[in-house]
């Protein structure tokens, strides 16, 4: 290694070994982010998943069918239904995020129970909140199970059920949309059941014989009807549901694209922001105290140029920043922090480090004293983390406050690591928020350098 | 010649901190800047080790040019004014940072380091850290900075403010012997006792200004004036001057009543207020 590159690695390693031994600034560059990361995660992760989920229900049909089915999922343990008054009222709630998922029983549903073992089962609607994808699943689940159970209390009541098959019956003998192969599936089946029901309502001890036969309407052929039925029976039956479910669409009129998966998803990547702001700050005093305290003398005296003497503490506070991006991001993937995009991720990370480089530097400049590099300091980043995102997240920022946080390096660093992290962004929609940060820093490092080789100058 | 400025100006505004300065450092030899505080001593260390740009003039380190190169620099030692140590790191910490910036190896270090807290009289603190240590060892310390990559030119600002005797004692020894291993040293400072007792020349400095240069017996023969002889009888005192004061005491003292004689024989305090008519230490 060459000696002015070895130099800079000693300044760099000399600040780091000053940092790691200055507590305070320890402190506020590693834990104090984790600290606030974890607590408030913590609070907002309380309001990630309500106790119950709430589901509104239309029904569209009116009938003793559709108000069954109403009353059974109204009775339901796995959510909270609300009837509403419209299909539309249904979805503007689910669209404001008022309620997970809309249920629409639409016309046509208690008529569809009669022919539900031919024509795919009833069929139903339902809406879900585009973020709640687990829970659409779910629901969707739940549904066809409550299909099943209707289907199984129908059964409890043999003559109950028997009406109920004979409705079906002529509905299916009368559906011309049927083959006639799958007719005669289901007619055998359907004869086959109001038989058995019939028996079973005034059942004995003595198992009565069943004699189908007597009942059906079979053909002659018997040979060539029941391959018939056999043949037809093997395509008819797969893939039965007592439900269809269709589902709607729905859009959000907020912001576009996904949403955090959960609250450390967006206190993580603020937290990395507090935390490369300590180590921006902290050496930005360091670099003051340099000059102050008269080291900076020796260094400028040493056989290296100041302009290496200025990358050597520039790559300390890289350095560091990257340190403490990598500890906190550790801990976020312990407490579920999953990235949508590791080499993304890693991109914003060293960009979000050469741009508090550039800050770090120009600080520096700017002031002739430790307290005024601490105080103008704290002042602009505080100002610069509250409209840009390191304070309240930037998808809950009215319009106004999103349209002045663009002067401010916390939103672009924000967008990075948050386009990493959840936004799912892909590298077009991040070129935007990169090239803004490392933009931010190379002008940052440039000024500050000349106005320290000026005031050098002049001293 | 090690170090040559000539014709040195460096104005602050109104404010002219160095005007037309001239002197020469050669080998072996200890050159004192005395001058009261504000006088241009620091600046001018400054602008011979090239910290500061002159607004004119020439420096020339070793035959190779000015200060503005880092190979040019390599030949100088510095220990400046404000003690430039890392409290928070040991001195061997300390000592071994400042080697490297000098392109010393790992080995080369170490025995740089382990000589230059012997010549100081840090060893047994190297492990330390400097916030622990006094004033005088910081002092100590600080002049070991300077030597580490064993340069021909030692600039010392002000080496012995505000340190104990015993550390006073220890940094002038070491100036001595720096003179004595070949090393030119410009040493500032305004105690003239000490430019006195380890200067081989002395440039007197005021305002900026050059005033005078030589060793001590020719600043003080050519500008200190006559001794001083005082001789006290009971309650009166009386006081003469004299070229010749041990002739001229003498003869008084075979006078009556005489209780106490002293005699004030010119120093550069003298030097410079003939000079300035200021003394050194009201300035």
């Amino acid at each position: 290694m060459n000696s002015p590159l070895r130099a800079q690695f000693a300044i760099a390693s000399k600040d780091i070994r000053l940092l790691l031994r200055d507590r305070v600034s320890f402190f506020f560059a590693f834990f104090f982010p984790l600290i606030i990361a974890v607590f408030f995660g913590t609070i907002f992760a309380q309001q990630d998943d309500p106790p119950t989920m709430g589901v509104l229900l239309f029904d569209a049909d009116q009938t003793e069918g559709s108000r069954s089915f109403a009353k059974t999922l109204h009775g339901a343990s796995e959510f909270e239904v609300k009837d509403v008054a419209s299909r539309d009222a249904g979805v503007d709630l689910v669209r404001a995020g008022k309620a997970t998922a809309f249920i629409v029983l639409p016309q046509g549903f208690g008529k569809s129970r009669d022919g539900m073992f031919w024509s795919g089962g009833t069929r139903i609607e339902l809406a879900v909140d585009p973020a709640a994808k687990a829970q659409a699943a779910m629901l969707e689940g739940v549904l066809t199970k409550y299909g099943f159970q209707q289907l199984q209390e129908g059964f409890k009541d043999p003559s109950k059920m028997q009406e109920q098959v004979r409705k079906s019956l002529a509905s299916m003998r009368n559906d011309q949309n049927l083959s006639p192969a799958n007719k005669l599936v289901f007619d055998s089946f359907f004869n086959s059941l109001d038989s058995f029901l019939g028996q079973v309502d005034g059942m004995k001890a003595d198992a009565p014989k069943s004699d189908a036969s007597a009942r059906s309407d079979k053909p002659a052929d018997a040979t060539s009807a029941d391959s018939a039925v056999h043949d037809a029976a093997a395509t008819a039956g797969g893939g039965w549901q007592p439900i269809q479910i269709e589902r709607l669409s729905i859009t959000h009129p907020g912001p576009e694209g996904p949403k955090p998966p959960n609250s450390f998803s967006i206190t993580f990547p603020q937290g990395i922001i507090w935390g490369v702001m300590g180590c921006a700050l902290g050496f930005s005093i360091s670099l003051v105290t340099e000059r102050t305290k008269g080291t900076m003398v020796r260094l400028l005296v040493a056989p290296i140029s100041p302009r290496q003497v200025l990358m050597g503490k520039a790559l300390a506070c890289f350095v560091s920043t990257l340190g403490v991006s990598v500890f906190l991001l550790a801990i976020g993937y312990a407490m579920g922090v999953r990235p949508t995009s590791w080499p993304l991720l890693i991109l914003a990370v060293l960009a979000v480090g050469v741009c508090f480089v550039g800050i770090m530097m120009l600080l520096a400049a700017l002031s002739p004293s430790e307290r005024s590099a601490g105080g103008l300091g704290w002042g602009v980043l505080l100002v610069c983390s509250m409209i840009g995102g390191g304070m309240i997240p930037l998808f809950f920022m009215p319009a106004w406050m999103k349209s002045i946080s663009i002067v401010s390096p916390i939103r672009w660093s924000v967008l990075a690591l948050e386009g990493g992290i959840w936004r799912d962004s892909s590298l077009a929609e991040m070129a935007t928020p990169l090239g803004v940060l490392v933009g931010i820093g190379v002008v940052g490092f440039v000024a500050g350098a000349a106005i320290l080789g000026r005031s050098r100058t002049s001293t | 010649m090690l170090l040559s400025l000539t014709n040195i100006r460096k104005a602050y505004g109104e404010r002219t901190a160095v005007d037309g300065l001239s002197l020469t450092l050669g080998e072996g030899e200890v050159l004192g800047l005395l001058g009261p505080n504000g006088a241009g001593k620091s600046t001018t260390i400054s602008i011979a080790v090239g910290l500061l740009a002159a607004d004119a003039g020439r420096v020339d380190v070793c035959s190779q040019g000015p200060p503005t190169t880092p190979t040019v620099r390599r030949n100088i030692g510095v220990a400046p004014q404000a003690l430039a140590l890392y409290d928070d790191l040991s001195a061997d910490e300390n000592l071994r940072f400042f080697a490297s910036l000098y392109g010393l190896a790992s080995e080369q270090q170490t025995r740089a380091v382990d000589g230059a807290l012997d010549r100081v009289g840090l060893t047994d603190r190297r492990k330390d850290r400097v916030k622990a240590f006094s004033g005088g060892m910081k002092r100590r310390l600080n002049l070991a900075a300077a030597l580490l990559h064993d340069p021909p030119i030692v600039l010392l600002d002000e080496p012995t403010a505000g340190v104990d005797p015993q550390s006073r004692s220890a940094i002038l020894d070491e100036v001595r012997s720096l003179r004595s291993r070949g090393k030119g040293v410009i040493y500032t400072t305004h105690y003239m006792e000490e430019a006195q007792r380890v200067c081989d020349r002395v440039a007197i400095v005021d305002h900026g200004k050059l005033i005078a240069m030589g060793t001590v017996d020719e600043l003080i023969g050519k500008h200190g004036g006559v001794s001083t002889i005082t001789v006290q009888s009971g309650e009166q005192a009386t006081r003469f001057e004299s070229a010749d004061p041990v002739a001229d005491l003498s003869k008084r003292l075979s006078d009556p009543g005489v209780t106490n004689v002293r005699i004030d024989r010119p120093d550069l305090e003298s030097v410079f207020m003939h000079l300035t008519g200021r003394s050194l230490r009201d300035s």
